[in-house]
């Protein structure tokens, strides 16, 4: 207790040069603390965007690359499936819902999904949350259009907003859909997924905005008015890729063996779970390089503390020599040191944390505006308190080379003060 | 029969590279007595106290302080024993930047139990001791005792030391030099000070210095003398 008392009284004394270390050492904690946060929820995010759906089907290609397509929106399929087969496919006994999709236009930047009312219905993400609606509601006509939260809020639209799809992806798309112009009747709850920055359609919709062109042009002369296509039938001949939703779980590997053998057209059916682990582990790099950083940064931080303690020994000779005349022991001079560097890192440490969850509450929507990861408040986990552990017993370890530095010195000077 | 605080027994040290530097052949003390030893600087008086103090060991010759045979102990008991018999007093800034005045005082009762038990028989409490002797020595405003030890005159810093080597009534007190730094009113005033409270708390000094102006208030005197093969002796 004399002991602390001491390392406190002296780390007040010294508080001015301490305190830039405590900052930079905190910093740095903040910085590692962080990245390992940002990892974690990034990575349960990153596993969350689709839930409940047992088998994602698209043309036969890698399951990264429909995985990509269809949950993502990243890439384009190789192929699109005929809706024949997603028809006898959804009809299997062990299917219990099946939702289409449909790709390949846009909007703006922002990707269009033709699908079927399933979509609201049976699409999961996150722990098995359903897409729920901020205004407005599913879509119900033909030129209805739902949008996601981020689609509303960066392109300011609001319920009733006219809306023109462009053929193809890119934001300088010259093809446009603009005679079939859609109307915004729903606008979808944030869910941090995807589905935030894309526009949802009917599949007929999609079909009707093709319905006069030909291999990715409006054909001259053949223009097709809204009201001549709400009486044309608009089932669709392809989809890019659909979800299905199974009675039994048991089923799964069954139904997928099935689908990779569909006779009629080359199909490839993926486990989404197993398809998203896969892609996530393509970014294990990044994340070890990321720790690697941090991890550095503390270390260096800890050597700053260490570079300190030793520059400041000298002229602590003096003091060290007082406290052995009033009985100190040697063993008392190095556990002073190790204290009063332990107790840099712990208030480091605390001060670390703190700004870390003040960062956390102030710039969580800053960070998912910017970097789409959604930082949700949550305890240390048992690895970052780990880290935390490993923190301070670097600023310890530090304190020990001083600290014996010291011991050597408070032998060698004994009560003698010099100078 | 009178008991003896410090004997010394053919005694010598030397630094590293073998030339002789102190020897003493034969040095006896008791208790209650106050001993003036002089040596010009560079004649040992810090080696010869920091082996009182069991800090060094001599290559040969025995110490024996309070009856203990410095010889025979281990470096932790020697730390354990100056911390509870021995309280120093020295030249200049002896006091800990860090502290307050009060606590450098109570320093040396925070390391020893026995000091600590002596000052609490003797004032009820640690803090009370160190005010009460505080008192004795002049500096009883307790504005003071809020002050930055740094930023007390000389003369202050020094009576704060004698009174944190006093407190616990330890058996010995050593002074290496303890008024150099005081010009010669203060260094009368406080030496009688030092004196008199060693006197209160039946403490034997040892106060060493290069000061030959000093001599006269102490009744038992020693010298460090060049010897003939280049050291000092006793």
């Amino acid at each position: 207790m004399t002991l602390l008392h001491l390392a406190w009284k002296s780390f007040l004394n010294r508080k001015g040069t301490l305190l830039m270390m405590l900052l930079s050492i905190s910093m740095s904690v903040v910085l590692l603390l962080g990245v390992d946060i940002i990892r974690q929820q990034a990575k349960e995010g990153f596993s969350s965007t689709v839930s409940s759906t047992d088998l994602i089907v698209g043309a036969r290609s890698g399951q990264i690359n429909l995985l990509l397509y269809s949950v993502f929106h990243i890439g384009n399929a190789t192929n699109n499936i005929r809706w024949k087969s997603y028809e006898a496919i959804s009809q299997d006994a062990s299917v219990k819902w099946s939702i289409p999709l449909s790709l390949g236009d846009s909007h703006r930047g922002f990707r269009v999904l033709g699908t079927s009312s399933a979509y609201f219905q049976h699409y999961r993400y996150g722990a098995k949350q359903r897409l729920s609606f901020s205004q407005g509601q599913a879509f119900d006509g033909l030129f209805d259009v739902v949008i996601g939260s981020e689609v509303a809020k960066q392109l300011g639209y609001r319920l009733g907003s006219s809306v023109v799809i462009a053929h193809g992806m890119g934001n300088a798309s010259l093809m446009k859909h603009d005679d079939k112009p859609f109307k915004v009747v729903g606008i979808l709850q944030a869910t941090g997924t995807p589905v935030d920055k894309t526009l949802i359609v009917s599949l007929a919709a999609i079909e009707a905005i093709h319905v006069d062109w030909k291999s990715g042009v409006q054909l001259p002369g053949s223009k097709v008015t809204p009201e001549q296509v709400l009486n044309m039938d608009l089932e669709p001949k392809q989809i890019t890729a659909f979800m299905l939703g199974l009675n039994s779980r048991l089923s799964t590997f069954h139904l997928q063996r099935k689908i990779n053998q569909y006779r009629n057209e080359p199909l490839m059916a993926i486990l989404p779970g197993l398809a998203l682990q896969e892609l996530w582990g393509m970014f294990s790099f990044v994340e070890k390089t990321l720790f690697a950083i941090s991890a550095l940064v503390v270390v260096s931080g800890v050597l700053g503390l260490l570079a300190l303690l030793l520059s400041s020994l000298h002229e602590r000779r003096r003091e060290m020599a007082i406290l052995r005349s009033v009985g100190a022991r040697p063993i008392h001079i190095l556990t002073l040191l190790i204290l009063e560097s332990l107790l840099v890192t712990v208030l480091s440490v605390a001060l670390g944390v703190g700004v870390l969850y003040l960062v956390m509450l102030y710039a969580g929507t800053l960070i998912q505006d910017q970097f789409g990861v959604r930082l949700v408040i949550q305890s240390l986990n048992l690895w970052q308190w780990q880290l935390i552990a490993m923190v301070v017993a670097a600023g310890a370890l530090a304190g020990l080379v001083p600290g014996y530095r010291a011991y050597r010195y408070s032998l060698a000077d004994g009560m003698s003060i010099k100078l | 029969m009178k008991k003896v605080a410090v004997t010394i027994d053919d005694l010598v040290f030397n630094w590293g590279d073998h030339t002789p530097c102190l020897s003493i052949p034969k040095f006896e003390l008791y208790c209650g007595e106050k001993v003036f030893i002089k040596g010009p600087s560079g004649s040992g008086k810090s080696t010869l106290l920091n082996m009182l103090g069991g800090v060094l060991l001599p290559e040969t010759g025995g110490i024996r302080v309070l009856e203990h045979d410095y010889s025979t102990m281990r470096a932790s008991q020697l730390d354990r024993f100056r911390a509870d018999h021995i309280g120093f007093i020295f030249q200049q800034f002896n006091l800990l930047p860090f502290l307050s005045l009060l606590d450098n005082v109570c320093l040396p009762c925070r390391f020893s139990a026995k000091r600590r038990a002596r000052a609490i028989e003797e004032f009820g409490s640690v803090e009370q001791g160190a005010e009460a002797l505080l008192a004795r020595l002049g500096l009883a405003e307790a504005s003071l005792y809020q002050k930055d030890v740094a930023a007390l005159s000389v003369g202050q810093q020094q009576r704060v030391s004698a009174a944190r080597a006093i407190l616990g009534a330890p058996e010995i007190i050593i002074a290496d030099e303890p008024t150099s730094a005081l010009d010669t009113e203060l260094r009368d005033q406080f030496l009688a000070l030092l004196l008199s409270q060693c006197e209160l708390s039946g403490s034997t000094l040892i106060f060493v210095s290069h000061d030959s102006s000093l001599e006269h208030h102490f009744s038992q005197r020693a010298q460090l003398m060049p010897s003939a093969n280049g050291g000092y002796s006793l």
